[in-house]
């Protein structure tokens, strides 16, 4: 049980469980840990049951996080501090798990409901703003007034410096809530590190936004509201992708806005980086839940990035200062009237079924329906990149997926032609899209 | 997600490599380097990689496993350094212990890995199961952050002044 880091050692900083956590460490992981007996449960994120709904028993891990909330609250916020950035490098790499994907549907499911109602709640322009007392990201959640969601700013704050202005910036787009509140937790990250990186940052970063009162999970959408990683776009609003294309529809109009390749992010220099660029420098992640405690209850979410390679960092990767790309360039399209295409080429064309499934570059899907083909566009549902397209309420088989050739948007078979997936076995991926 | 063939550690979600377009998985599935590992056996089967950019991957991987677990230990160090309790201590370690030795053991299996050779359905087997491991141990910090997420914010409702941040990085 007991392993030594030869990494760790070799770097003076071996991580010994038991040295550094002590004995209790053993009980832990001789019979409570998370080792072989933990899988996790339907209600492992249900946090308004007690203790993560995994109940009172040995079998509970929770069981032991009493003590920690015996520390300060400085220090806390160092621990999380840690973990988050510890956290982004493997979520960064896939190594995270698939953070709020199949494992927990129950918990992918609050997301969409979630993301709408912040959206819904706070709309364009609302959500993080920067203060300017610190060098890093202050994150102070503003809310409107009158709003459902009665934001206390004293319970919004940012952690660290990392992601600085960039991320400042980017949480006070419009559709920010939604995304960062948003189906699919490794969303966000993405759309966190393709912003300009600060260099001169702090070790690590971490914005996190806090709610309060939100009258826990009934506040954020019976059942029914969408499911999974979909996310069911309303007319009037707009939803920026973790690439950072913006889906905006108004009136009859769904306009997409794709960055493509034009997006840079900085190399970040440190011992070993001088040709390669460091491994798990510029990564970050994001995540949301919801929580209840005595009096309260609510939800959150957190970003965190972290900012540094340091000796262990260089990865041999072949250069640095790289740009952010994509599979594709900038693409202004839209989608309007009864419905007509205009391509990023400015051709036009015309839907031919009720449905079309669209990709954007950065593996978005954005999923259009109108009653037939020659009526308005009456729903949109986005995708985010690497989740399954839900289907319901639209027939796959009356479901143009549409493919860009040349900048022309050609439909290359129907939906359910699509269905199966994985890898290497047909489905969406075979296509390329 | 580094790209095993190219070196790009890329900032998008996959499934393809923005600079070279290898397929590099959905970040969001969890596979980590899974996907890669089997794209370069079909492309060895298929004949469209060949054994040295196997080889670089292989060695790619080695050294971003290394990164990563020494990330989780410079991370176990900094929470030691915070002068915590023995209970503390113990939940932390509970938490963390897992993830890394499955990411330790995941490691030593790569290690294993031959370019020159397919990969052993009984080694892709242990990959896969090493993987889930590193996934469930990744959930358990998740969870674990959660739960710290919440006691913060009942200190902070409950008035708890948490001291202002540095607006400097350390040593500066």
């Amino acid at each position: 049980m007991i392993q030594n880091s030869p990494i760790g050692l070799n770097f003076g900083v071996g991580f010994n469980p038991m040295q550094n956590f002590g004995p209790a460490a053993q009980g832990l992981m001789m019979g409570l840990s998370l080792g072989d007996n933990f899988r996790g449960s339907a209600g492992l994120f249900d946090q308004n049951m007690g203790l993560g709904g995994l109940g009172n028993g040995f079998g509970n891990p929770m069981m032991g996080m009493g003590g920690l909330n015996q520390m300060g609250g400085t220090d806390m916020r160092q621990m999380l501090f840690l973990l988050m950035a510890m956290m982004a490098m493997q979520q960064q790499q896939g190594m995270g798990g698939p953070m709020g994907g199949g494992q927990f549907p129950q918990f992918g499911q609050q997301f969409p409901q979630f993301g709408n109602q912040f959206g819904n709640q706070f709309g364009p322009g609302a959500g993080f703003q920067q203060n300017p007392l610190m060098a890093g990201l202050q994150a102070g959640l503003q809310a409107g007034q009158g709003n459902q969601m009665q934001m206390n700013p004293a319970f919004a704050f940012g952690l660290g410096a990392g992601l600085g202005q960039s991320l400042g910036q980017q949480m006070a787009q419009p559709g920010f809530g939604q995304n960062m509140f948003g189906p699919q937790m490794g969303g966000p990250f993405s759309q966190f590190g393709q912003q300009p990186f600060n260099p001169q940052a702090f070790a690590a970063g971490a914005a996190m936004g806090l709610m309060n009162g939100m009258n826990g999970m009934n506040q954020m959408g019976g059942p029914g509201q969408g499911g999974g990683q979909s996310i069911d776009l309303q007319q009037g609003q707009s939803f920026t992708t973790p690439g950072g294309a913006t889906i905006n529809w108004q009136g009859d109009t769904v306009s997409v806005k794709e960055p493509g390749g034009g997006m840079q992010q900085q190399n970040v220099g440190g011992a070993g980086g001088a040709e390669g660029r460091n491994f798990g420098a510029q990564n970050a992640f994001a995540m949301a839940g919801t929580f209840s405690g005595q009096g309260f209850s609510g939800a959150f979410a957190m970003a965190g990035a972290t900012g540094a390679g340091g000796p262990a960092g260089a990865c041999g990767c072949h250069h640095g200062g790289q740009e952010m790309q994509q599979s594709g360039g900038p693409k202004d399209w839209k989608v309007w009237g009864d419905p007509h295409i205009k391509n990023p080429n400015g051709q036009q064309t015309d839907f031919t079924q009720p449905n079309a499934l669209f990709t954007l570059n950065d593996g978005t899907k954005v999923l259009m329906g109108a009653d037939n083909p020659n009526a308005v566009v009456k729903k949109v549902r986005i995708t985010l990149p690497g989740g399954q397209v839900n289907f319901n309420g639209y027939d796959p088989s009356k479901t143009s997926v549409m493919q860009d050739q040349g900048g022309v948007f050609k439909p290359i078979g129907n939906a359910n032609q699509f269905m199966g997936g994985g890898f290497n076995q047909g489905g969406f991926n075979q296509f390329g899209i | 997600m580094l790209c095993l063939k190219c070196g790009v550690d890329n900032p998008s979600l996959g499934p393809a490599c923005v600079q070279c377009g290898f397929f590099i998985g959905y970040v969001a599935d969890g596979r980590g380097f899974l996907p890669q590992l089997q794209a370069f056996q079909k492309g060895q089967r298929e004949g469209t990689i060949a054994p040295g950019e196997v080889q670089e991957g292989l060695q790619r991987l080695d050294q971003a496993l290394n990164v990563m677990t020494h990330n989780v230990d410079q991370t176990g160090a900094g929470l030691a350094s915070m002068g915590l309790d023995e209970t503390q201590t113990g939940v932390l370690g509970g938490f963390l212990f897992p993830m890394r030795d499955a990411m330790e053991k995941f490691h030593e299996e790569v290690k294993s890995l031959e370019a020159d050779s397919e990969i052993p359905d009984e080694t892709l087997a242990k990959l896969e199961a090493l993987q889930l491991d590193i996934n469930r141990g990744s959930e358990g910090v998740a969870y674990l952050i959660q739960t710290l997420h919440g006691f913060l914010v009942e200190k902070v409702a409950a008035g708890e002044q948490l001291e202002p941040l540095p607006t400097q990085p350390p040593g500066e």
